[in-house]
């Protein structure tokens, strides 16, 4: 299946979109969770603190179903 | 309570905003635990609006890396107390705001009687493990807790209010790696700080529209404002009641 | 009353014109023991912690204390006291002369001042007539010839202490004058006057004082004048007075030289006691009631300039405008001295600011230009004639100085705040520190900025090991709680503390005037609690922990001494913290050098401790707890 990934400017280059400025495709198997898929995918899962999909806000354990896109967010600890 | 002809005038550009309520701002307690750059900017216009009382929450002195983005400090500041100096900035813009200077940092251990008294909890941390600790706090006195983080373009604003929403810890993997130094121009925490005030007012005055259950997830090189729902995770270790 | 007091408190509320007259509160008396200690509580209790101390909401304090004019010798001190302006914390300053007594003649205890006047005026005071009068024809005339003039205008029986153009300017060190050359120098009172634009006060009065037990005090005061007739330091106190010391200081490596670049002085011969005897002196001078006549009234002869009279060069000026300033002539120094004194200004504040100035005028920091085209360098009395003129009155770069060497260094920049030698804002007294680590200590923690006369360790420091820090700390804090025993019962320390007189005989003296039946342990027990009183009121005004005030200047530890016997000798930052630790453990406080609860709640001090508990400045409580005496009892030569 099809999934698409898109990132926050500070996960942008890491993710290396392909499709536009933020997005890259990605071809997974279905019943995977976005952990496995971004260690499929060579990027660290410490990395990303959540991610959102549908408006919704969603933990590395949720597992995406075909088509659906879905923004990583880094850990932000700043202020 | 009344407002004095001195706050009708000082207040009067905003008393005829929809839905304003300045006796319940002058009645209202807010605790800002640490005035960097997100304090600086959310103490600076909570005063300008005429909080009734603000409790400021640091141990940190003022260093010069702290100019680019800690707008309360000059550079007389420099090695100073930040609370001291931010309680001088901020009577010298509103006397009417009664302003306490706590110089210390918050642990587990003060956290109770540092949040004492306080109607809501504003957050103006640099670190994961503190804002665990705020967040505990507002599950355990029931009160909000304005969430606001920043890092590079980004910046998340949040509030949270158990039991009627999720709390930090209900998304927020409590494990998250550290960077030594995080990068942070002025810029973002200027709009978060800014945004964090303004849920900060909207809840006390009752404004409907509140960032309640959601989270807002500003990136300022895209300019994007995605705003994204929370939910309750029902095993969190903090608010999930048992 | 029988207790020593005169019965009457004035208040005077320089705003309005009002003058009220009290009882004099003799609780307050009992407690605070009067003096310092009294100003001390006054202070704390009624000005905000906010105010300006050079706006109407400061208060001026003259208070003179119960043994003074009470049938004893020496009980001629008055003290002043208000905000300082220079350290932003509780300030008082003692002179001798006549005033005080005078003042208890005239039936008065304390004058309390407050507001500011819209006209300059000066209190006039004839026994039970006390009024504001008009002082437009004294406004801008300096402190000595004012004094002149009143007493021409008044009566030479008047007692008058008066405050020069600097103190009207603003000048933050300005002094109080009296009896042409005694000054209540110290913490700026005289610009806390010039603010409240207060010029003079003059006294005249002729009722007596009554004492608890008059036979006894008697007595006692017989033997004791007895025996310190032919004590072997009364003749050269009398000969010299303080300046005697100058030659011992440099012979002992610790006069300043050059604004404390160096401790040992080349040309201390053109500036030492035998040039005062030989070239300047015309009389002794004494104050109330004592016959060490230390005082030595003097001519100033300088070629091209006016012959002046003063009274001094004493110890303090002769360093920190003699040797300091780089000056090789008794004369110059004394003219140095006259002009500061009719200016109005404090002379170790005065000549640590014009060393200052010259030390940044070498380095290239400040330059002709700045000074209207005149120089500013070492030994010149031209150059330092020029220079008081500029501070004076504020002129140009004079402004930043008239605000004291930290702040003519903060405006100036180039790191020259190494070497504006002064702790909490006031400039050090003729001592360096360097080779006496204790003296160092007294400097640092002294409550009123770097002034040697809340603890003086050179001798302890040469019994116990200049270069050691052992026990140091134990000491300045007995010798802290010693000092206030004379500025609350406005004693001079000069004849009770140089002639073999014990504690325990002045606390005697005290019972037989006051009835009040303390020991001398309770003596030191008020004195501590003046002490912490006074510690709490500066953290609640200067609102931080306090540690990061009671540093010296980088020179202390950075600059070895260059020269002399002293050469090489030097203290360094880890004793320098050492010392701290040490000096907050033996005063019961936390590392931070904040009062603990324990500490004040031991003294009585329960509401000091609630206050600085609400802003965050109370110390942590100490493991352990603290001592049970704060301040061993120390028995060094000369106390």
């Amino acid at each position: 299946m099809v999934i698409y990934l898109k990132a926050g400017s500070e996960l942008r280059e890491r993710l290396k979109p392909d499709i536009d400025y933020y997005t890259r495709r990605i071809k997974t198997e279905e019943g995977k969770t976005i952990r496995e898929i971004l260690a499929d995918i060579g990027i660290n899962p410490a990395l990303v603190a959540f991610v959102y999909t549908s408006g919704k806000v969603k933990g590395l354990q949720y597992i995406p179903s075909d088509g659906q896109n879905i923004t990583l967010q880094p850990p932000v600890a700043g202020g | 309570m009344g407002l004095s002809d001195s706050e009708k005038i000082r207040y009067f550009r905003q008393l005829n905003v929809r839905g304003w309520n300045q006796e319940k701002l002058k009645s209202a307690k807010v605790i800002i635990v640490g005035v960097g750059g997100l304090g600086s900017v959310s103490s600076l216009y909570l005063t300008a609006a005429g909080i009734g009382k603000l409790r400021l929450c640091d141990g940190d002195r003022v260093q010069h890396t702290d100019l680019n983005r800690q707008i309360l400090y000059s550079e007389e500041s420099v090695g100073r107390l930040k609370v001291e100096e931010a309680r001088k900035r901020l009577a010298s813009l509103n006397p009417n705001v009664e302003i306490e200077a706590i110089p210390e940092f918050m642990d587990s251990q003060n956290a109770d009687e540092m949040t004492k008294g306080c109607d809501l909890i504003v957050d103006g941390l640099d670190n994961i493990e503190s804002r665990f600790i705020l967040n505990k706090q507002s599950v355990k006195m029931k009160k909000p807790y304005i969430y606001g983080a920043v890092q590079g373009w980004e910046g998340f604003v949040g509030l949270f209010h158990p039991p009627n929403s999720a709390c930090l810890a209900c998304f927020l993997p409590q494990d998250t790696q550290k960077p030594d130094e995080i990068p942070v121009p002025g810029i973002l925490p200027g709009m978060i700080g800014i945004f964090q005030a303004t849920e900060v007012l909207k809840f006390i005055m009752g404004v409907e529209e509140t960032l309640l259950k959601r989270l807002l997830v500003y990136d300022s090189q895209n300019l994007t404002f995605d705003i994204v729902e929370i939910e309750k995770n029902p095993n969190c270790p903090y608010c999930a009641v048992s | 009353m029988n207790n020593g007091l005169a019965g009457t408190t004035l208040r005077v509320n320089l705003t309005t014109g009002e003058i009220k007259r009290f009882p004099t509160d003799d609780k307050l008396f009992r407690r605070w023991h009067g003096g310092r200690g009294v100003i001390a509580k006054l202070l704390y209790d009624e000005v905000p912690r906010d105010a300006d101390p050079l706006g109407p909401e400061n208060i001026f304090i003259v208070n003179v204390g119960i043994m003074s004019g009470c049938y004893i010798p020496s009980g001629s001190k008055t003290e002043f006291g208000s905000i300082s302006p220079l350290t932003n914390g509780h300030g008082d300053s003692n002179m001798g002369g006549h005033l005080g007594p005078m003042l208890k003649f005239a039936g008065y205890d304390m004058i309390i001042f407050t507001g500011i006047s819209p006209k300059p005026v000066f209190l006039y005071i004839d026994n039970d007539t006390v009024e504001l009068r008009d002082a437009a024809k004294y406004w801008g005339v300096g402190s000595l010839d004012c004094e002149e003039q009143l007493k021409k205008d008044l009566g030479e029986d008047f007692e008058i202490a008066t405050i020069g153009p600097a103190g009207e300017n603003g000048v933050l060190f300005s002094c109080i004058t009296h009896d042409f050359g005694r000054q209540a120098g110290r913490t700026g009172q005289g610009a806390v006057m010039g603010s409240k634009k207060l010029k003079a006060i003059a006294v005249r009065g002729n009722r007596s004082i009554h004492v608890h037990d008059l036979e006894s005090l008697k007595k006692q005061v017989n033997e004791i004048i007895q025996r310190t007739k032919i004590h072997p330091n009364m003749e050269p106190w009398q000969k010299y007075g303080t300046s005697f010391f100058i030659r011992w200081s440099n012979d002992n490596a610790v006069l300043p030289a050059y604004n404390f670049k160096t401790t040992y002085y080349e040309d201390v011969g053109k500036i030492d006691g035998d040039q005062l005897i030989e070239h300047c002196l015309i009389t002794h001078k004494a104050c109330f009631g004592c016959w060490m006549n230390c005082g030595k009234y003097t001519k100033a002869v300088v070629e091209g300039k006016p012959v002046v009279h003063l009274e001094g060069p004493e110890y303090e000026t002769a360093a920190t405008c003699g040797s300091n300033l780089g000056m090789k002539d008794i004369n110059h120094v004394a003219y140095i001295n006259w002009m500061m004194d009719n200016l109005g200004m404090d002379t170790m504040s005065g000549g640590g600011v014009t060393a200052f100035a010259m030390e940044c005028f070498e380095k290239g920091f400040i330059t002709k230009e700045d000074l209207e085209g005149y120089t500013i360098k070492w030994g010149s009395l031209d150059d330092v004639e020029h220079f008081l003129d500029m501070v004076s009155h504020k002129r140009g770069i004079g402004e930043w100085f008239a605000g004291g060497s930290k702040r003519a260094a903060e405006k100036i920049g180039h790191g020259s705040e190494k070497f504006a030698m002064q702790v909490k804002g006031q400039e050090m007294s003729g001592y360096d520190g360097r080779w006496a680590p204790g003296m160092l200590l007294s400097y640092m923690t002294a409550d009123i900025g770097a002034h040697h006369n809340r603890s003086w360790t050179i001798t302890v420091d040469m019994a116990e090991g200049r270069e050691s820090i052992e026990g140091r700390a134990n000491i300045v804090v007995y010798l802290q709680h010693i000092r206030p025993l004379f500025d609350t019962w406005c004693i001079c320390r000069l004849f009770w503390g140089e002639l073999d007189i014990s504690p325990e005989e002045i606390v005697e003296s005290l019972n037989h005037i006051s009835g009040w039946g303390i020991t001398f342990d309770e003596a030191l027990r008020t004195s501590e609690m003046i002490w912490n009183l006074t510690r709490c009121h500066y953290l609640e005004r200067n609102r931080d922990i306090g540690r990061v005030f009671d540093y010296p200047p980088a020179r202390s530890w950075e600059d070895k001494i260059p020269s002399g016997p002293g050469k090489g000798k030097g203290v360094t930052m880890e004793q320098i913290e050492q010392m701290l630790d040490d000096y907050y453990e033996a005063r019961g406080w936390d590392n931070n050098g904040n009062p603990t609860r324990e500490v004040l709640e031991d003294l009585g001090l329960d509401f000091a401790a609630d206050n600085l508990e609400k802003i965050g400045f109370l110390g942590k409580p100490i493991p352990g707890g603290v001592p049970p005496v704060r301040g061993e009892k120390y028995k060094p030569k000369a106390f």
